[in-house]
C-alpha cells in the first residue's frame, strides 16, 4: 500500500471539487501531470524489473555480470547501453538481417476446422 | 484469454531491458513497459508469440542470458495456411516485407498446436509501421474480408489484429502486472 503525503491528498480534494473545465485549465497551467504516471503503474514497472533481475540471478546461478563483461556482438554491457537509440537499432537491424532459416519451420501449416480465431474471440464477436 | 504477437522492435527492446534489468542499470520508460508486458507472459495471463523468423536469428544468442530469457517467456507461431497469400497482399499497401510478414502472422499464423488461428492483438514499437496500418485499415479489412469469404472454414473467419505500441496496449486494455 503505498502512503500518499497529507499535502498530496489536500490537493486532491481541492481538485475533486473543480469542473471538468477547470481541471483542464490546471493542467493547461501544470503540463508535466499529463506525463506523469500513476504511483500504481510505476510500482508495476519496478516489480516487472525486480521481478526479472530475480530471475536472471537464478538463471545464472547467482552471478551478476559487471559492466565491462560483453554482452552482445562484441559490445559490453557499458558499451551496449552508451549506444543510441538509432545506434542500437542499426545494431539489432544488422541481425535481423541474418539468414531467417532455423529450427523453426517456415513452411505453412494447416488449422483444423475448429480452431478459434484469436482476434474475433478478442472482440467477442 | 487475449495473445499478443511480439515484433522484433518489442524483443530488442525486451532483451535490451533484460540486459539491464540483469546488471542493475535502469531501463527506460519503454523498456520498463515492455517487461510489464513480458511479465504478464510470464505469470501465464497472456500468451506471448514472436515469429518463427525472429526465434530462427535470436536462438543463434541463447548464450546470452538475456536472449535466452526472453526466448523463455514467449511461444513460436508457425506460418498458417494463406499466411504468404496475405502477407503478399500487405506489401502492396506500403508495408516493408518484413512488416507484412509481421501482420500476416497476426493473421494467418497457428499456435504449435494449431488450435489458435492468429493473436489479439500485435505490439510494436515501429510508429511508421502503426501509422501506415491505420491510414490502411479500412481498406485492409475489406480486402481480408474479400479474401476470406473464398476460403474455407476455419480461415473464412480471420480477422485483423490491432497494432498498437505496448504502452497503449498496457493503458486500453487495462492489464495488470
Amino acid at each position: 500500500m503505498t502512503v500518499i503525503d497529507v499535502r498530496v491528498r489536500k490537493v486532491a480534494d481541492v481538485v475533486r471539487r473543480l469542473s471538468r473545465e477547470e481541471m483542464a485549465q490546471l493542467i493547461e497551467l501544470v503540463p508535466e501531470l499529463r506525463e506523469i504516471k500513476p504511483v500504481s503503474e510505476r510500482r508495476e514497472e519496478a516489480d516487472a524489473v525486480e521481478y526479472f533481475r530475480q530471475l536472471a540471478l537464478e538463471m545464472s546461478g547467482g552471478v551478476t555480470p559487471s559492466l565491462q563483461d560483453e554482452f552482445l556482438e562484441g559490445l559490453t554491457y557499458e558499451e551496449y547501453f552508451a549506444l543510441s537509440d538509432e545506434e542500437e537499432k542499426a545494431l539489432w537491424n544488422r541481425i535481423f538481417a541474418e539468414d531467417e532459416t532455423g529450427p523453426y519451420d517456415l513452411e505453412e501449416q494447416e488449422a483444423p476446422t475448429d480452431a478459434i480465431i484469436a482476434a474475433r474471440q478478442e472482440r467477442g464477436a | 484469454m487475449p495473445s499478443l504477437l511480439l515484433d522484433k522492435n518489442v524483443a530488442r527492446k525486451a532483451i535490451t531491458a533484460l540486459a539491464k534489468a540483469r546488471v542493475g542499470v535502469r531501463p527506460t520508460v519503454p523498456e520498463e513497459e515492455v517487461l510489464r508486458v513480458l511479465a504478464l507472459g510470464s505469470g501465464g495471463q497472456v500468451p506471448l508469440f514472436i515469429t518463427p523468423e525472429t526465434a530462427n536469428i535470436l536462438s543463434r544468442r541463447e548464450r546470452i542470458l538475456a536472449v535466452r530469457l526472453f526466448l523463455d517467456q514467449v511461444t513460436v507461431m508457425q506460418r498458417g495456411r494463406y499466411f504468404q497469400r496475405w502477407a503478399r497482399r500487405l506489401g502492396e499497401h506500403g508495408f516493408t516485407p518484413e512488416d507484412a510478414k509481421v501482420l500476416s502472422y497476426g493473421t494467418f499464423g497457428l499456435t504449435p498446436s494449431g488450435s489458435v488461428i492468429g493473436v489479439s492483438f500485435v505490439a510494436t514499437f515501429d510508429q511508421s509501421f502503426i501509422n501506415n496500418y491505420r491510414m490502411h485499415l479500412d481498406h485492409l479489412q475489406r480486402r481480408l474480408k474479400a479474401m476470406v469469404s473464398q476460403l474455407p472454414l476455419p480461415y473464412r473467419n480471420v480477422l485483423l489484429p490491432p497494432l498498437v505500441q505496448p504502452e497503449e496496449l498496457l493503458r486500453q486494455v487495462g492489464w495488470e502486472v
